[in-house]
């Protein structure tokens, strides 16, 4: 009844308020939760988070990698933000195993450079490898296959392989079988260095190179190189800083996950800057006692992958508490300056997600459907790496959330659907000292953080496309119609 | 319909956002911020200090005087003004005194110098050879017994600190370092490594002390710390965003030997002049704040004081921090701090420093000057600015360093000569000023600052005030689009 009555209350306000006449005038209803927060998650607002990475990085060496002073900072920006907008603050203390890294170069006669290693290769010896070095002609796919190395010397020798075409692990892969002895990648374009190979197949040493640094090495073609690649671990305690409504379903929560750290040779503003910041501001904006059918919990982790503190944080609540988990939002890098909109493939479109959660179509749709309706096409998000959903998802618990793209190359039909440049990486500065406040495209970041808003402000009033779960009126109301006999209906209307 | 308003969400790309111009407030600002006013009060300054022993230095009446004129002047155009105090440790110096038979000297005892006993040290003078890196290396004293000695070292090729650190390590029991320019032998010495008392001379001093080299001599140089109460002075228009402020200032003080016309006067008075121009109530995106500080140049500066007075969160409201500093010297050069390390002297600096630099650079450039990065000394005010990581940029005309034959070239003066050659001397006086110099870096401060009032989005990402409102009412236009799209399916 009463809904019926205020929507016909609001189509007679919203004539008198619409003098524009215009034809096919919108229906002015009370605007939803989600909207409002879209409304209230300003760029504006979104900034000022990321003047303070800036800060407390250009004030403590650079940087706010996890662990460090810079990180510290950041933590206890967020905490103090969380509390003054009046959330129930925690801490969830965890410890991993931290990779330190004591020597790695790459010295070809006078060249002396410093890659980053693989994660999964195996370490040299002190005093490392050598062998002369093996040029591998580049191309899209440089190394994906044994005849790429034709009329090379390979036994012995040091592979230096452009990347891109197939997974680091192929290219280690055919090195190994044409006897070299260690392998050297660099880049294909601006940007990040680093990777991953399959630790149970790796079995040379593995590093990678900028592409500057890779085109020091090309006309090196036999020189006698050394490469020397050296880790250890050390158990090192971080921890999760977690902010939840003191209103809603404890037993149905949201929950909204994303890094804060950046590695010790960046500032981090984009990455997990941008992130980190569009989430402190939707959890400020929302406020510790919104009104709201489910709880919405906000966690910012510790660490990064492959150390990411979502993981322990997850093996450190029960069956149930899991259950009590509705769903896990993941917020990635949403302010890349050659940036787009992703959106977690959640119902597995592209197939590269593989299977996922029942629920996480619903996300994705929602996130799609929020775009479109800003005038946005989106496309599913690329598997990354081990991301944080990867721990979520592998618990059953429905996974989404938007993502403006970083390692990958912007392809032209990307830069006319999103402007930008075709050919560049989604974010070219990233792990590196240049992702700094001028590392963000403010457009794409509103729109990534507007549809983060309204995912989040859809979901913290009615899970019920997801879960099951029907938002409180309409639970009251089934409760209500289960309680009313025959006789009692016919008493009241009497 | 939400197709249409997509098309104009998506028009929105920057560049095509219809931005005020900012160059209207800085153009009105070059117009109106004339040498004649700046001039005006440099003479007020000049007179201060001239009814007042001479000197404005912070714990003395004539700053108390300066710092009334200048709030003053700005509450006569309706600015309020709040002038906080502060403490500070302030070197007061006991005895100064060198004396070789008949050649006697004024030294200035290096800051953080160890003191003599009363009455000071005796030993024969030791006039170490001159090089290009004089007394920096043990060899240097080759051939002296340096035991129980007073080393008399020329200035040049190595910090102080390591002349005293060589020259205790052969047996002296005092430094002399005489200057190799024009100019008082002012210097430090790292309190760590402070091995014996050590002095500065002029070069004249120095030379008339070594024609009398193996004198038995006696230095008496003794000071010692006073906390000191001073205060100093900030004002803020009441216009503009109070959490995106653009802060100015200058240091106002002098040294007690000096009316500091142009260090300290010539910053203080482009500034004031600014602000007068500027108003309390200007039409302008971003506040922008003044403050004069005292105390520079101790360890304990009043710019130190009131940053840590200010929460991370006061400390983020401050956009970035624009310094000036002896910006009308005689045989002036164009200085902008160094905000993208180009020289590779001032270390990384926070980020949107390089963003102001190139604002200065790029407006006297447009005045065909060709500016050169400043390698700052990191001990000013805006080092406490720097290390709180807030962009900062700013102007220097030069004062103690000499100008090469490439930089006469560029800016005509004198090769050879300092910047500033009266620089903490009595004669920085209303006669060691260059007023042309100092109009031009006026006017770039006061395009700069009329520039970043309005938007500073180059240096932190936050526009200008028209391209919010474009903002906000895009994001209107898109919950509308919203509710067209999703509300009808949601029933």
């Amino acid at each position: 009844m009463s809904r019926v009555r205020s929507a016909m209350a609001m189509a007679v306000i919203a004539v008198a308020a619409l003098p524009m006449g215009t034809a096919h005038a919108v229906p002015q209803t009370k605007p939803t939760l989600a909207e409002k927060l879209v409304e209230r998650v300003t760029l504006d607002g979104v900034n000022r988070h990321l003047l303070a990475w800036q800060r407390i990085a250009d004030r403590n060496g650079g940087h706010r990698a996890d662990p460090s002073p810079g990180f510290t900072k950041t933590q206890e920006y967020i905490e103090s933000t969380l509390r003054t907008a009046g959330f129930e603050v925690s801490s969830h203390e965890f410890t991993y195993d931290r990779v330190v890294i004591d020597k790695s170069v790459v010295v070809a006669g006078p060249v002396s450079l410093a890659p980053n290693p693989l994660i999964g290769s195996p370490d040299t010896a002190v005093g490392g490898v050598t062998g002369p070095l093996a040029v591998v002609p580049a191309d899209a796919d440089s190394g994906c296959q044994a005849t790429d190395y034709a009329g090379l010397n390979t036994v012995g020798a040091v592979a230096l392989v452009k990347r891109g075409g197939c997974a680091y692990t192929q290219k280690m892969l055919v090195a190994e079988g044409l006897g070299a002895i260690a392998v050297v990648f660099y880049n294909h374009s601006v940007g990040a260095v680093g990777g991953v190979v399959d630790a149970a197949q790796a079995r040379i040493p593995s590093a990678m190179l900028g592409s500057a640094d890779g085109a020091k090495l090309t006309g090196s073609s036999g020189v006698s190189t050394n490469v020397e690649v050296r880790r250890h671990v050390e158990a090192t305690t971080s921890r999760n800083v977690i902010g939840q409504t003191r209103t809603g379903r404890k037993d149905n929560v949201i929950l909204l996950g994303t890094h804060s750290d950046s590695v010790t040779t960046s500032p981090g503003v984009n990455d997990n800057g941008s992130n980190a910041a569009a989430t402190l501001e939707l959890a400020r904006k929302l406020g510790g006692s919104p009104r709201v059918n489910n709880a919405v919990r906000f966690a910012f982790w510790g660490a990064d992958v492959p150390h990411s503190g979502a993981a322990p944080y997850l093996n450190s609540l029960s069956d149930e508490q899991r259950l009590d988990l509705a769903m896990y939002l993941d917020v990635a890098p949403l302010g890349s300056p050659n940036g787009g909109h992703f959106v977690f493939d959640g119902d597995n479109s592209a197939g590269q997600a593989g299977a996922m959660p029942h629920g996480s179509a619903q996300i994705e749709k929602t996130l799609v459907d929020f775009m479109t309706s800003i005038g946005v096409q989106t496309e599913p998000a690329p598997v990354v790496g081990q991301g944080n959903y990867a721990t979520f998802i592998a618990a059953g618990i429905p996974t989404g959330g938007p993502f403006a793209g970083i390692p990958h190359i912007k392809t032209p039909a990307q830069a006319a659907k999103w402007g930008g440049t075709a050919g560049l990486a989604f974010d070219p500065c990233n792990l590196a000292p240049c992702d700094n406040l001028g590392n963000i495209n403010r457009d794409i970041l509103s729109r990534n953080a507007d549809a983060l808003a309204f995912v989040t402000g859809t979901y913290a009033m009615s899970t019920e496309d997801v879960n099951g779960i029907p938002p409180r009126d309409r639970r009251a109301a089934t409760r209500v119609a289960k309680s009313l006999t025959p006789a009692t209906v016919a008493g009241e209307n009497a | 319909m939400a197709v249409v308003i997509a098309g104009s969400v998506l028009a929105m790309a920057p560049g095509a956002q219809a931005a005020p111009d900012p160059a209207a407030l800085s153009d009105r600002l070059v117009r109106q911020v004339t040498a004649d006013g700046i001039n005006r009060h440099l003479i007020a300054l000049q007179r201060i200090a001239d009814t007042n022993g001479g000197t404005r230095a912070a714990h003395t009446p004539g700053y108390q005087k300066s710092l009334d004129y200048v709030a003053g002047k700005l509450r006569a155009v309706g600015f309020d003004v709040s002038t906080p105090e502060f403490t500070y440790n302030r070197i007061v110096v006991d005895a100064a005194t060198v004396v070789a038979g008949a050649v006697k000297a004024q030294p200035l005892q290096m800051t953080d110098s160890v003191s003599t006993p009363v009455g000071g040290v005796t030993g024969p003078l030791l006039a170490v050879p001159v090089d290009t890196t004089p007394g920096c290396q043990i060899e240097d004293y080759a051939g002296i017994n340096a035991t129980g000695g007073i080393a008399l070292i020329k200035r040049g090729g190595c910090p102080f600190t390591q002349k005293q650190v060589v020259a205790a390590q052969a047996g002296a029991i005092a430094a002399l370092i005489y200057n190799h320019v024009d100019g008082p032998g002012y210097g430090g010495v790292d309190p760590a490594q402070s091995k014996i008392p050590t002095a500065g001379l002029t070069t004249a001093e120095g030379l008339a002390l070594t024609a009398v080299a193996g004198t038995q001599t006696t230095v008496d140089i003794r000071s010692h710390r006073q906390m000191t109460t001073s205060r100093y002075l900030v004002t803020q228009t009441r216009t503009g965003r109070a959490d995106n402020v653009v802060l100015a200032g200058a240091q106002l003080d002098s040294i007690p030997t000096s009316a500091g016309i142009n260090d300290t006067g010539t910053s203080s008075a482009a500034l004031l002049e600014i602000a007068l121009k500027l108003g309390p109530s200007p039409r302008v995106g971003n506040a922008v704040r003044f403050a004069w500080w005292g105390a520079e140049d101790v360890d304990k500066t009043a710019a130190g004081a009131y940053l840590r007075s200010l929460s991370f969160e006061r400390q983020l409201d401050i956009a970035m921090y624009l310094n000036s500093n002896s910006i009308g010297s005689k045989n002036a050069g164009y200085f902008v701090y160094d905000g993208d390390n180009s020289t590779g002297s001032v270390g990384p600096m926070p980020y949107g420093s390089a963003q102001i630099e190139q604002a200065f650079a790029g407006y006297l450039g447009g005045q065909a000057i060709e500016v050169e990065g400043s390698n700052f000394d990191r001990q000013w005010d805006h080092s406490q600015f720097i290390m709180a990581g807030i962009p900062t940029g700013g102007l220097y005309a030069g004062t103690f360093r000499q100008k090469t034959p490439a930089q006469a070239t560029k800016w005509g003066g004198t090769a050879g000569v300092s910047f500033d050659p009266c620089h903490q001397q009595p004669c920085d006086n209303l006669g060691n000023v260059d007023r042309a110099v100092l109009d031009r870096n006026a006017d770039a401060l006061a395009h700069v600052l009329g520039g970043y009032a309005v938007s500073t989005e180059d240096v932190n990402g936050v526009p200008a005030r028209a391209s919010r409102v474009q903002a906000r009412t895009a994001a209107t236009q898109k919950s509308a689009g919203l509710k067209a799209t999703t509300l009808g399916g949601a029933e």
